[in-house]
């Protein structure tokens, strides 16, 4: 039998991934691993999720900063080709921020609502406590609070994001108000923890 | 106490699959070589190979002989087997122009370019028992060998490549690539195949990788019937031409021979042969009306690997059959009149949910088999509905 | 052409060349399979990652059946394949697995699918529900309460719920698009109006988070009220049909019914299991061969175990 380290690192991250859509709001922690097969080290975390789902098979694209530079790396990691916004499989918001950009994005036929996209935000920070102390910039907070209901969630749950913007929540709402269509979103943040929102959950903002 | 008896089975099926082996190899013959199977055997092992999706004469030979001719299972082992290989590439779409020959004929015209070959066939053999097989031995063998080789000089050699029979109707303009479309994907194809059928290989797309969806592509069927049970496509092709159908067939061209297997070379770009594979290629032509209402003939494609004339022939029906103008599903309501209901009667072979759904034989076999396992649990769950409904329609409980 | 005119031709050289550096390098290859086995947990790791990429969307869409390109494997179809598929793609080193058929650790196939596993993924195994991190399942869900960290994964037959009423996947993936439901019902009405109840023994129909009507393989009604707000995960894998589905944690599934006519579970009629004396299990019935005489036991033959022993876990419905 063969086991080899990414064979390894993916088990453990698409359990991790299977957990978090399992459970809408739930924060995960991903595991650390120190050793890292590609020279991208700042983001490794991100590269781990992808490494799990990405390859020949689907597209992808990049929205925010360092756009080039991700998609590359992305690119030559997993052999996965880049794509139209409108047509890729795995959008990667590299910012925390996509400005409507996602609402180009696939989401999917009523006979095949699966081939609505999945969009990976990669965000500063993911807690289900309030950041402490409190992060505050010109008197607004910096962190934003969610409540979220729906499937995999018993009753509601309360979870803070920095780095993400109220707004980008209403453009998820608003490509997700035709369940079963939509897309179904991960954050990621600094810390190795994982998060995520599938189109089946119900959003409020504070 | 029956049920009882299937549980605690870790015991009982390791010693069931020892009394398997032993029942192979209790006989006093030698031992069957692999090698034997494959050469002597040959039909079989081209039809398991194209069943089981993998073309490797050796490894079907030993599948033939660890399943004691099962070609049922054979084929599973090597359809299991084939999962477990790497993808290491794709090889570039080859025509059949290029074979090989070793048998071509076609059943339209007398006379065809290139002419008629042909090679190795029972077609023209008396079905009568040859007693001497009882007592074959390799004397025998070189015997007829030198017997059939004595006096010949160097034969003329078999050209490279053969003009295709169809092309003279093509060429004359009688001839519509297929009903549905006029290259590769039909407009209707699905969205999900439209957004994925762009990576692998473009327009073509993969049965291994995504499940079939309606109206499936014709690549998509062809895969499927390519690897598609030999005696239930023959079931479904038989129907359509004895009178569940409409297709009235000729054989244009079926070919036997080798062609090669062409990859890109991974540097340089340029096509590289790695191998050849042994194929059956069948094209039927049928007449059909265009909607201007001029008659053409059509095309029904079929190819195989191995020699699998049938095989190949029922594909090209099918192929052809899927194609009927407005094909109707098998599950629609006939009309009140007689005529009527025959006319909108459904037809299975040009189902194409019915015939690409039901003509694996890894799929169907399996499936009809598992009934073999245990079933207690609902078949108590049946019971309980059961006696529920006897009690309410007033028959007495027997207990 | 002769040959020695053929080998000469440059073309053909390269070719050979080439075609001998393939079998070398295919020779080689061949020595990994031989001499190292198989990949870990089996099927390869870019099919893995397509079922894993169907997973999550089956979770995102409850109850909706997610096409997936699925591999032949050494178990016959129909055998538990869409099951195992999915326990490959989800198995590592440190779970430990159970595998149940008709409730029983020790049926043939159930022994047979565990041998699979822990042979290709080097997993311990259990016959305890509540020590298990994934239980793979063939008609019955078990007993013990599922907590959330545990994964049930359940092997699927005919995965369309709605194909009992209509043949065609065409016209029932339209019926599932659209939410129509209508010749469901009426099923269930004519059924009604012919037994004088719903007539549907297993696999009975759920509506899963009020949208889609969904199969849940063909475990007794029994088990269908443990699929309602459950704490555990359910994937359920058809590998002949190449479909998943599942239904996360804390999600509505309802059966179809009436609210004149009810959904019931099956009706033990007091009956009690002789070697356990539970009263409160899905019970097989045993003819003795000797006496003719019915007698029962649990199905669930793990937990038959701890409630001999005294120490079993929680019960449903508490």
């Amino acid at each position: 039998m063969q086991i080899n380290d990414e064979t390894f690192i993916t088990q453990k991250t698409f359990r991790a991934l299977l957990q978090a859509m399992s459970h809408p709001g739930r924060v995960y922690q991903l595991e650390q691993k120190t050793e890292v097969r590609s020279q991208i080290t700042d983001k490794y975390n991100l590269f781990s999720v992808l490494q799990t789902l990405l390859d020949h098979e689907v597209g992808f694209c990049v929205i925010g900063k360092e756009k080039e530079y991700l998609k590359s790396n992305i690119s030559e990691l997993t052999g996965c080709p880049v794509k139209d916004i409108s047509d890729a499989d795995f959008i990667i918001v590299s910012d925390g921020e996509s400005n409507g950009e996602i609402l180009k994005a696939k989401k999917g036929s009523l006979e095949y609502p699966d081939t609505g996209a999945t969009v990976i935000y990669s965000i500063r920070s993911l807690s289900q406590i309030p950041p402490y102390p409190p992060l505050v910039k010109g008197g607004i907070r910096g962190d934003l609070k969610l409540t979220l209901k729906g499937p995999g969630i018993n009753g509601e749950i309360s979870l803070f994001l920095v780095g993400v913007s109220k707004k980008e929540f209403h453009y998820l709402k608003e490509i997700n108000s035709e369940y079963p269509l939509g897309i179904d979103s991960v954050f990621i943040d600094s810390a190795n923890r994982i998060m995520c929102i599938p189109r089946s959950t119900r959003i409020e903002v504070r | 106490m029956g049920y009882v008896a299937v549980k605690g089975g870790t015991e009982a099926i390791e010693n069931a699959a020892m009394f398997l082996n032993y029942e192979r190899i209790k006989g006093n013959s030698e031992p069957l070589r692999v090698e034997q199977i494959k050469e002597q055997l040959y039909l079989l092992v081209d039809r398991v190979m194209g069943e089981g999706s993998l073309y490797a004469p050796e490894l079907a030979a030993l599948v033939i002989k660890q399943s004691a001719g099962d070609t049922f299972e054979a084929a599973f082992m090597l359809r299991a087997y084939r999962t477990t290989l790497p993808r290491v590439g794709y090889s570039i779409p080859q025509s059949t122009k290029e074979m090989r020959v070793i048998r071509r004929i076609s059943a339209a015209f007398k006379d065809i370019p290139g002419g008629q070959i042909l090679g190795t066939t029972p077609d023209y053999t008396l079905r009568l028992l040859d007693f001497e097989l009882l007592n074959d031995t390799s004397e025998k063998r070189e015997s007829f060998i030198r017997g059939l080789f004595n006096g010949i000089d160097a034969a003329p050699p078999i050209p490279d490549s053969f003009p295709k029979v169809i092309e003279v109707l093509r060429n004359e303009g009688l001839l519509i690539e297929s009903v549905s479309s006029q290259n590769g994907l039909p407009a209707c194809l699905p969205e999900r195949v439209r957004s994925q059928s762009g990576n692998a290989q473009a327009g073509i797309f993969d049965i291994t990788r995504q499940s079939l969806t309606f109206p499936a592509p014709r690549s998509a069927a062809m895969q499927t019937m390519a690897r598609g049970e030999t005696g239930g496509m023959l079931l479904l092709a038989y129907s359509n031409i004895r009178g569940y159908g409409d297709i009235h067939p000729f054989l244009g061209e079926m070919r036997v021979g080798y062609i090669p297997v062409k990859i890109k070379h991974p540097l340089t770009g340029e096509p590289y042969t790695v191998g050849e594979v042994k194929v059956t290629e069948a094209e039927i032509i049928a007449r059909f009306t265009i909607k201007d209402g001029s008659p053409k003939f059509t095309l029904g494609y079929g190819l195989c690997f191995g020699h699998n004339e049938t095989k190949a022939i029922t594909m090209a029906i099918l192929d052809r059959a899927m194609q009927s103008a407005e094909p109707k599903p098998v599950t629609e309501v006939p009309s009140i009149t007689a005529f009527e209901g025959r006319l909108n009667r459904g037809m299975p072979s040009e189902d194409q949910e019915f015939v690409l759904y039901h003509l694996d034989g890894i799929e169907s076999m399996g499936f009809c088999n598992h009934w073999k396992l245990p079933h207690y649990v609902t078949f108590q769950s049946d019971l309980d509905r059961l006696k529920k409904a006897q009690q309410e329609s007033g028959v007495k409980n027997e207990t | 052409m002769k040959l020695k005119e053929w080998i000469a031709n440059k073309e053909h050289k390269d070719n050979i060349r080439h075609l001998s550096a393939c079998n070398a390098q295919a020779e080689k290859s061949e020595v990994r399979h031989k001499f190292s086995g198989y990949n870990f947990a089996f099927i390869d790791e870019g099919s893995k990652r397509e079922i894993r990429r169907k997973l999550l969307k089956a979770i995102a869409i409850p109850g909706y059946q997610v096409p997936f390109g699925s591999r032949e494997l050494p178990i016959a179809s129909g055998w538990g394949t869409g099951g195992l598929q999915i326990t490959f793609s989800i198995i590592g080193t440190e779970d430990i697995l159970k595998v149940i058929d008709q409730g029983c650790d020790g049926s043939v196939n159930a022994v047979n699918i565990k041998k699979l596993i822990s042979k290709v993924a080097e997993v311990r195994t259990t016959i305890d529900t509540h020590e298990a991190t994934i239980i793979q399942t063939r008609h019955r869900i078990p007993e013990e309460r599922m907590r959330e960290d545990q994964i049930l994964v359940l092997q699927v037959p005919l995965p369309e719920a709605l194909r009992r009423i209509e043949p065609s996947e065409v016209e029932t993936r339209r019926m599932h698009a659209e939410a129509d439901y209508s010749l469901m019902w009426l099923y269930l009405y004519e059924d009604i109006v012919k037994f004088k109840e719903i007539s549907i023994a297993s696999r009975y129909p759920v509506m899963v988070g009020g949208r889609y009507i969904m199969d849940p393989s063909p475990v007794p009604r029994w088990d269908v009220p443990k699929l309602h707000m459950a704490d555990t995960l359910y994937l359920f894998g058809a590998g002949r049909e190449k479909r998943i589905y599942a239904i996360p944690p804390y999600t509505k599934v309802e059966p179809l019914e009436f609210e004149d006519f009810k959904f019931r579970i099956e009706d033990f009629k007091g009956e009690s299991c002789m070697r356990c004396g539970s009263k409160d299990t899905f019970l097989d019935e045993i003819i003795d061969d000797a006496t003719g005489r019915r007698t029962y036991l649990c199905s669930d033959t793990g937990y038959c175990d701890k409630v001999l022993e005294g120490k079993e876990g929680k019960y449903y419905g508490d």
